[in-house]
């Protein structure tokens, strides 16, 4: 087995250090506002990493928005995240690519991107202890909880997943789905540092504020005692 | 076609698809598996999961139709999600709760701005359920076009306004345009045109319904 490469190296270490709030783009649930005033907004508000996540646009404009983002984040010091479109990844010179169940599989994708980060969902906890035998750099568990909704759907795995899901592998990880501020003291507390998030800043009146708190929150509850500037 | 589309829809909702939601999405989707309508509302939601996560469409409603574009919500168990939806293609255009925010589909639906359209949307379920497309016999069959209505452009159930037969096989498009092809939308823009000066015939549920023909016994 080829051992990872430096750069692979320095953007695992990255992720492990510096991700908290996880931004996820959704340009069509940001209230008018397009993907790349998102983008400048989590990073001014500190987002360390952004998953560009974009099933609507053709190839040519997807592209183009992925080498805007790889400016944007490279500027910022932030990773980089394409969401499953391997191509679009390595030809925006991304720092990883986050692979959902249906996607392609993640041990082929590491074969041909020995340097890419490579970010795999966990819906169960079978699909988390195989994670990194399929070549993930890190894992998504969710969602964690129900969403306010009518439709009588109330499938969620519970955050009781995060200490379960996260014994099966030695990864990092993620968690998403459901998310409110006001959980953040409480997935700490169980151990999750690293929140995936969609609407939850797409949706905010001021993005940038919101971005910045939710991260004051995370590092609160990482480190209760430390004091926030 | 439809087939095909139905196949790869259920393909999608084995990834996408919490399994204990399963069934009860699928019943859905059968009871629609001969709309096209809603198979491309079904085929946009599973291959591209709004919060990109597990979800299900559990019903659909009827917002506003408008010259054979239909503007759906889908109730899932994340959120209620707004498309602009055509025999052809489904556009997602974001959360109910949002209101609309295209300027375009805000126009075309008659909405005089976005807080009007959330205003509308505060009550969906005053809406009613959506029902086949295909089954309504005041809608035109294949463009979706509501009594009254003009086609779309192409609709093989439009009546020629020169001589009365089926629009799209006729010759009177290649006479009044004086090509022997329509390329491209140039062509068709000019031809659109001449086809308004001269008055199309929108469509009549009555008169417009094609059929098989039958030997005369019922």
């Amino acid at each position: 087995m080829t051992p990872p490469s430096p750069l692979y190296q320095q953007r695992l270490i990255k992720f492990i250090e510096q991700v908290t709030i996880y931004p996820v783009s959704c340009e069509k649930l940001a209230c008018g506002r397009s993907d790349e005033e998102w983008l400048a907004a989590v990073l001014a508000g500190g987002a360390r990493i952004v998953q560009l996540r974009d099933k609507l646009s053709d190839d040519r404009t997807l592209l183009a928005k992925a080498q805007l983002f790889r400016r944007k984040t490279a500027e910022a010091g932030a990773l980089f995240i394409v969401n499953n479109r391997l191509d679009i990844a390595l030809l925006a010179d991304a720092d990883g690519i986050h692979l959902g169940n249906s996607d392609l599989p993640a041990r082929q994708v590491r074969n041909l991107a020995p340097d890419l980060l490579i970010g795999v969902s966990a819906n169960t906890r079978e699909q988390a202890a195989s994670a990194k035998g399929r070549g993930a750099s890190y894992f998504n568990i969710g969602p964690l909880f129900p969403t306010a909704t009518k439709s009588g759907l109330t499938s969620f795995i519970g955050e009781e997943a995060i200490a379960l899901f996260s014994a099966e592998s030695n990864l990092p990880f993620t968690v998403m789905g459901g998310i409110k501020l006001e959980h953040v003291p409480r997935l700490t507390a169980l151990g999750a540092s690293r929140i995936a998030v969609v609407t939850a800043l797409t949706q905010a009146e001021n993005i940038e504020e919101e971005t910045r708190r939710w991260i004051v929150a995370i590092n609160r509850g990482k480190d209760p005692g430390r004091k926030q500037k | 076609m439809i087939s095909r589309q139905l196949k790869e829809i259920k393909l999608l909702m084995e990834y996408a698809v919490p399994a204990d939601d399963r069934q009860q999405a699928l019943a859905l989707l059968e009871e629609f598996s001969g709309d096209r309508i809603a198979l491309n509302l079904f085929h946009a939601f599973y291959s591209f999961l709004p919060e990109g996560l597990e979800d299900a469409i559990s019903g659909l409603q009827v917002i506003a139709l408008k010259q054979g574009i239909f503007l759906l919500c889908a109730t899932t168990g994340i959120d209620n999600y707004l498309y602009a939806v055509s025999q052809e293609q489904a556009e997602f255009l974001g959360s109910a709760a949002n209101g609309i925010w295209d300027s375009e589909v805000l126009e075309f639906f008659g909405y005089a701005s976005r807080e009007e359209s959330l205003r509308s949307l505060q009550d969906l379920p005053r809406f009613p359920a959506y029902s086949p497309a295909n089954a309504d016999t005041n809608l035109c069959p294949v463009c979706s076009a509501t009594n009254g209505e003009f086609h779309t452009l192409g609709c093989p159930v439009e009546v020629c306004p020169w001589c009365g037969g089926q629009l799209t096989h006729c010759t009177c498009r290649f006479t009044i345009t004086g090509k022997d092809r329509l390329t491209d939308e140039d062509d068709l823009e000019s031809f659109h045109a001449q086809l308004t000066n001269k008055g199309r015939i929108p469509f009549d549920a009555k008169k417009q319904r094609p059929a098989y023909p039958t030997d005369g016994q019922q």
